[in-house]
């Protein structure tokens, strides 16, 4: 009788407890711009090989609103090894790393970019928050990519940031990664 | 005479080249890295966490559209000269503090040598004093210590380093520890002289390389001609800490090539 008295108030106490805790663990990943990132898979890389060296990215995970994802995917390539190797990294650590599997030379990024949420931000303000509005759209894709994107200035490095809908051909904005501005945007 | 010189000569070489192909087979192990490459059909493995997905399914466009550009690289030189890593005048600096150190050491020593007798009061705080001295000394090369100890730790790369450790049963010492992982297979072969030691309670170091810092799954097997090849591998996980050094050691006391899990024990740590 005496045990009931104390346990049961302990097991409100901790139901209340948990109730105003909300669903989120201490464990749980904390999301990071692509930029943060950066140091842990270049280590990463850089013990994979000496010249290893940055020439894109992507989110792994869905980019929120403030272009925070919980984890995102770096691409090194080496020129001695004549391969790529991804890093994919999430709570400042490599959760995976594996080679890309196919040829991919791409020219190296530079050192610095803008970062992930300055783009975003970019891209929404131009056509992503008005084709996520109208057609139930949403951010599926953020990709850092030098020349591949930008037919007038090749030697620049660009966000890409593609939107998609299930009504809708694809929104895709390309974002100037020196300057943040958006340069073009295409569907399709 | 010369026949007898041939004949001394030949006598000679015979137990010089047992000697040295005696020497050969006990250490087979000189530490020199032979590669081999074999082919093998490779078994398809997906990721845990799928990665660069985007350009996994987009690769043909995004390599077409890099397809159509042309990398030019330029190289500038300068005569611009370079700051000097202040550690290097630092080393220098310590080292000169050391060498007086030594010469104060050796002054001391001398002194000390001399004085057979405490005549007086006076020689004993001339001892004291001496004592004093000593502890400074002593204490300034601690203190070397530790920063040359700092500066190491501080500039430290991810390294994992893997040491065996428990051999207690000479007629059951493995010839190899293999370590596999992915599709990279190192075999470290234990030398004659590293068997000795293991078998005296001792540690070998197998492995020291740089590393990725992520967690490195290991298959462990061992080889011999005593049965070794038919023993089960066993998986070792090791998380390799960022600018650290991750020790990984194989505890081999409980190995039994008869059991299905081999009884392998391992211990991390860190520096």
């Amino acid at each position: 009788m005496s045990h009931s008295r104390f346990i049961i108030p302990v097991i409100l106490c901790s139901v209340s407890l948990a109730y105003f805790a909300g669903p989120s663990n201490a464990g749980d990943p904390t999301p990071f711009t692509a930029y943060a990132g950066l140091e842990v898979a270049r280590d990463a890389a850089l013990s994979w090989a000496a010249d290893a060296q940055l020439v894109y990215l992507e989110n792994d995970e869905t980019v929120g609103p403030d272009g925070t994802a919980i984890r995102w995917g770096y691409l090194y390539y080496s020129h001695n090894k004549k391969y790529a190797r991804g890093y994919s990294v999430r709570n400042g650590e490599i959760l995976e790393a594996a080679d890309l599997g196919f040829d991919f030379e791409a020219p190296p990024l530079p050192d610095t970019w803008v970062d992930s949420r300055k783009a975003l931000i970019a891209a929404e303000k131009k056509a992503g928050q008005e084709y996520r509005r109208e057609h139930g759209g949403r951010l599926s894709t953020m990709l850092l990519i030098r020349g591949a994107l930008n037919d007038k200035e090749p030697n620049a490095s660009t966000w890409a940031l593609v939107y998609t809908s299930d009504t809708e051909p694809v929104l895709v904005v390309v974002v100037d990664a020196a300057e943040g501005k958006v340069i073009k945007t295409w569907r399709g | 005479m010369r026949i007898a010189l041939c004949l001394c000569l030949l006598l000679l070489s015979a137990p010089l080249s047992r000697a040295f192909s005696a020497g050969d087979d006990g250490d087979k192990h000189t530490g020199k890295v032979v590669e081999t490459t074999e082919v093998k059909r490779a078994r398809p493995k997906g990721p845990k966490h799928p990665s660069l997905q985007f350009l996994k399914d987009h690769r043909v466009f995004i390599r077409a559209r890099l397809d159509m550009l042309r990398t030019q690289t330029t190289r500038v030189l300068t005569d611009d000269a370079e700051l000097l890593d202040e550690r290097f005048l630092l080393l220098r600096e310590l080292a000169a503090a050391i060498a007086a150190a030594r010469d104060t050491v050796s002054a001391e020593h001398a002194l000390t040598a001399e004085r057979e007798l405490l005549a007086s009061v006076t020689q004993l705080g001339e001892l004291e004093d001496q004592l004093s001295l000593m502890e400074k000394l002593l204490a300034e090369q601690r203190r070397r210590l530790l920063m040359l100890e700092e500066d190491f730790l501080r500039h430290q790369e991810t390294a994992l380093v893997i040491l065996v450790k428990g051999l207690s049963d000479k007629s059951r010492v493995p010839d190899e520890v293999v370590l596999t992982q992915d599709n990279d297979v190192v075999r470290v072969g234990l030398t004659s002289a590293q068997r000795q030691s293991l078998l005296q309670g001792g540690i070998a170091q197998i492995y020291h390389e740089f590393v990725e810092p992520r967690e490195h799954v290991f298959v462990v097997s061992f080889a011999g001609s005593d049965g070794w090849a038919e023993a089960e591998p066993v998986a070792v996980t090791v998380a390799a800490a960022r600018d650290r050094l991750t020790f990984l050691e194989l505890d081999l006391s409980h190995l039994d090539r008869d059991r299905e899990a081999s009884g392998l024990l391992t211990t991390v740590w860190y520096r």
